[in-house]
């Protein structure tokens, strides 16, 4: 029996402006204080794609192996919901600015290449305060914030792991200067995506989505409790129900959240008010060489 | 006495000579304002007292020898989706009763910085859905050569106002005919311009890929003085072209001899009426009396623009109305119990039927396997689209067309039946596909309302257009203003 693990992690980046305002990206402040037309999505303002948004994410896709996809475009998620100002999240989706690279986790004979999927550019969005028990406040600071989201394959096999890539990642980031990988404020969280196969009889469990885990700690218990779920229940013959589970770190253990069926239908949808990233192979070997010394793992090839 | 039905031009003759004072000018157009207005409803917000602090002040600036801008002491209406900071906008929405933006749209700083005064925001379809200026919430705009006449839209209350001399000039929005078709109903010239050209920062979005802002003028001068105005680059909006600014003005007198006009012959089709296609072989023949050569070209994918258009537009359309939640501005419904109640009762009272109905079908077209089925086989018909006017403009310079296939229309006859009232966009919804500019100016009357004339040109090649106008403008007479 083996668990497969793939995991989706968000990272705030250190720019000093959000992804397409003049805004400050600095966290803390009162709440609504970094707001403009733009990250508060009113009607007929237009984004600005910021420049260092894409560099931070070249440099995140060239730290991780990545191909930096030289024509790269946004997309409009459409989803509603009170913390996203426009009834869409600008992201990449079918042509993301990095794809195909790995990470090494383990030392010596135990090397193990964690393959990484993609890296994308999106922007946050804000966030919801449940302050009384009637209302809800909302702070926009976060608002249009720039993230890069990776996307591991689904190569990992035990919290253990996990927590190890997650680690090791954590250090890589932080080495480029990226974002500051503070896992507790938000700018370092993981989205966990987890079954388990029985090689022999050739089955395996749906895979089970656990949301915004945002410690390791958390991360490796989660899992646990995740693994021994679905393993039961493979003994058992029984199937689990394909769903977003929400970590419950004071009940140590996940709940559903709701069909993820939903979450398919986010109409994709071309962001044509940002022209395409189109990159030279000068530009990405500017930022190649920027990067070489920082890291052993980013070599001269 | 009366100025209102002067043209631009004229006035800023006067103004620069000291014949007239920018006071007087204002209170002529707002005594017009008085006797007309209600008999047309161009208007949803009149700006008075801003607009009387303008001119003083321009007065001012004239009397100590001070220079003033280009358009200084020049009257305007701008259509009720370009945002205008302190202004009610409110895209003729019940959704946008009271919202007042704090920032304003790129051309109207343009213009406030070039000294326009402002008069008011213009009537239109809501959110710029329809043909008709109908579906606005507020009001209905009367065609000011016939009131039982519908003015078009969306842009019609900018096209009434400066027809029926409420104001020298007023911007309208184009999508897939907005600012053309009313131009031609009212008997006034509209210009779309090249996609790109004019910044869209402040344009409230109806479909993002096809929107462009453009004037509407007396005549086809004070087209070219509005378009210097508001053309170039602008860095807050990412699809405004880089190019070198050009002056319209410069050359607009040059003639037309040698130039070569193509009619297509999709353009002319069975829908079209009698005295439009009578008015255009006229017009042909003055074209070549100028020394223009006019030849039959072919467009063979006209006949996919409407499908590719409807399904283009109102996807976009449902993605940039999402963001009307009623959680941050606008209107908000008093009946919810959680916040998915609050956003969809908000938008079920918000929106009017054809809003609802095109965020639907949008809805639709992207939904799952539709996006590869619908929206993204139209934009591969798009691509084939615009490769047909890039044949024709290798071997012509201009195009010839109808705006509409017929005159306007009788009030109350375009609101309930949808798929009849998307026919009126036939020949202006192709231009915005290809993102090419196109022009409507006045080309004859039948039965006491304006025909129009339109003419597209490469993309950027405004100034090909203007000239082409002013040539026909300038040896014909259909450039009249209604007797109200
Ligand atoms: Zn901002």
């Amino acid at each position: 029996m083996k668990t497969v693990i793939g995991l989706e992690i968000h990272v705030g980046l250190l720019t000093k402006s959000k992804m397409f305002c003049s805004c400050s990206t600095d966290l803390g402040n009162i709440q609504n204080s970094q707001c403009c037309p733009v990250c508060l999505g009113m009607p007929g303002v237009l984004p600005s794609l910021n420049k260092k948004v894409i560099y931070y994410g070249i440099m995140a896709g060239l730290a991780l192996n990545c191909n930096i996809n030289k024509r790269s475009k946004m997309v409009r998620k459409n989803y509603f919901c009170p913390e996203l100002v426009k009834g869409y999240q600008i992201t990449q989706y079918d042509e993301p600015l990095c794809s195909g690279g790995f990470l090494e986790i383990g030392r010596g004979d135990t090397i193990k290449k964690i393959g990484i999927n993609r890296i994308h550019i999106e922007e946050d969005t804000g966030e919801s305060i449940h302050a009384y028990e009637d209302e809800t406040l909302l702070d926009y600071n976060r608002s249009g914030a720039p993230l890069i989201e990776i996307i591991t394959e689904p190569h990992l096999n035990s919290g253990e792991e996990t927590r190890e890539f997650l680690e090791t990642l954590k250090d890589i980031l932080k080495c480029i200067g990226v974002s500051d990988v503070k896992t507790g404020e938000g700018s370092f969280c993981f989205d966990v995506n987890i079954n388990v196969v029985d090689t022999g009889r050739n089955i395996s469990t749906d895979i089970t989505k656990l949301k915004n885990l945002n410690s390791f700690k958390s991360v490796t218990k989660a899992i646990e409790f995740e693994e021994n779920r679905h393993r039961q229940l493979i003994e058992q013959n029984k199937d689990t129900c394909r769903g977003t589970r929400h970590r419950d770190d004071v009940e140590n253990r996940t709940r559903i959240m709701g069909a993820e069926a939903v979450t398919d239908e986010y109409r994709y949808f071309p962001e044509t008010d940002i022209m395409s990233i189109v990159l030279s192979d000068e530009e990405i070997n500017e930022i190649k060489k920027s990067l070489t010394g920082l890291l052993p793992y980013i070599g001269g090839s | 006495m009366e100025f209102f039905n002067l043209t631009m031009h004229q006035i800023k003759e006067k103004l620069g000579k000291k014949d007239v004072k920018a006071t007087e000018i204002l209170d002529d157009v707002l005594k017009r304002i008085d006797d007309v207005e209600d008999k047309i409803g161009a208007h949803i917000t009149l700006t008075e007292d801003m607009a009387y602090k303008k001119a003083e002040e321009i007065d001012k600036k004239i009397e100590n020898n001070q220079s003033i801008g280009i358009l200084g002491g020049i009257p305007m209406s701008i259509k009720d989706n370009i945002c205008t900071e302190g202004i009610l906008t409110t895209c003729a929405s019940k959704m946008l009763q009271d919202f007042v933006p704090p920032y304003s749209a790129a051309v109207y700083e343009k213009l406030l910085t070039e000294d326009a005064v402002m008069l008011g925001k213009s009537n239109m379809d809501e959110f710029g859905m329809g043909s008709s200026t109908e579906t606005s919430f507020y009001k209905k705009t009367k065609n000011p050569w016939n009131m039982s006449k519908v003015p078009g839209g969306s842009s019609g209350g900018s096209a009434a106002a400066v027809s029926a001399g409420e104001c020298f000039f007023a911007l309208g929005s184009d999508t897939g005919g907005s600012v053309r078709q009313p131009s031609a109903f009212c008997g006034v010239v509209g210009l779309k311009p090249t996609y790109g050209l004019v910044s869209r920062y402040g344009l409230i979005a109806v479909a993002n890929s096809l929107d462009q802002i453009g004037p509407i003028t007396k005549d086809v001068k004070d087209c070219a003085l509005v378009l210097n105005i508001i053309a170039g680059h602008d860095p807050k909006d990412a699809t405004s072209d880089k190019r070198k600014r050009i002056d319209y003005l410069q050359g607009l007198d040059d003639g037309i001899d040698g130039l070569k006009i193509g009619i297509a012959e999709q353009y002319f089709d069975e829908e079209l009426s009698e005295p439009v296609e009578n008015a255009l072989l006229e017009a042909i023949g003055v074209f070549k009396d100028l020394g223009a050569t006019c030849k039959m070209v072919s467009l063979p994918h006209t006949k996919y623009a409407m499908a590719v258009y409807y399904i283009i537009s109102q996807s976009e359309i449902s993605t940039n109305l999402s963001r009307f939640d009623g959680v941050k501005y606008g209107h908000r419904t008093s009946d919810y119990k959680n916040i998915d109640e609050l956003i969809s009762n908000t938008r079920g009272e918000g929106f009017g039927d054809e809003v609802k109905r095109r965020i639907i079908m949008g809805t639709y077209w992207l939904n799952g396997d539709n996006y590869k089925k619908y929206y993204e086989k139209a934009n591969e018909i798009r691509k084939f689209i615009k490769q047909d006017f890039n044949n024709i403009f290798s071997e012509c310079d201009v195009l010839l067309a109808p705006v509409t296939a017929t005159t306007a229309f009788d009030l109350g006859l375009g609101c309930n039946i949808p798929s009849e009232k998307y026919k009126v966009d036939r020949y202006t919804v192709p231009a915005n596909l290809a993102g090419i500019p196109a022009i409507s100016i006045p080309c004859g009357f039948h039965d006491g309302l304006p025909i129009g004339m339109q003419l597209m040109g490469r993309k950027f090649d405004e100034g090909t257009l203007l000239k082409t106008a002013k040539a026909f403008e300038g040896s014909t007479d259909f450039n009249s203003r209604p007797k109200l």
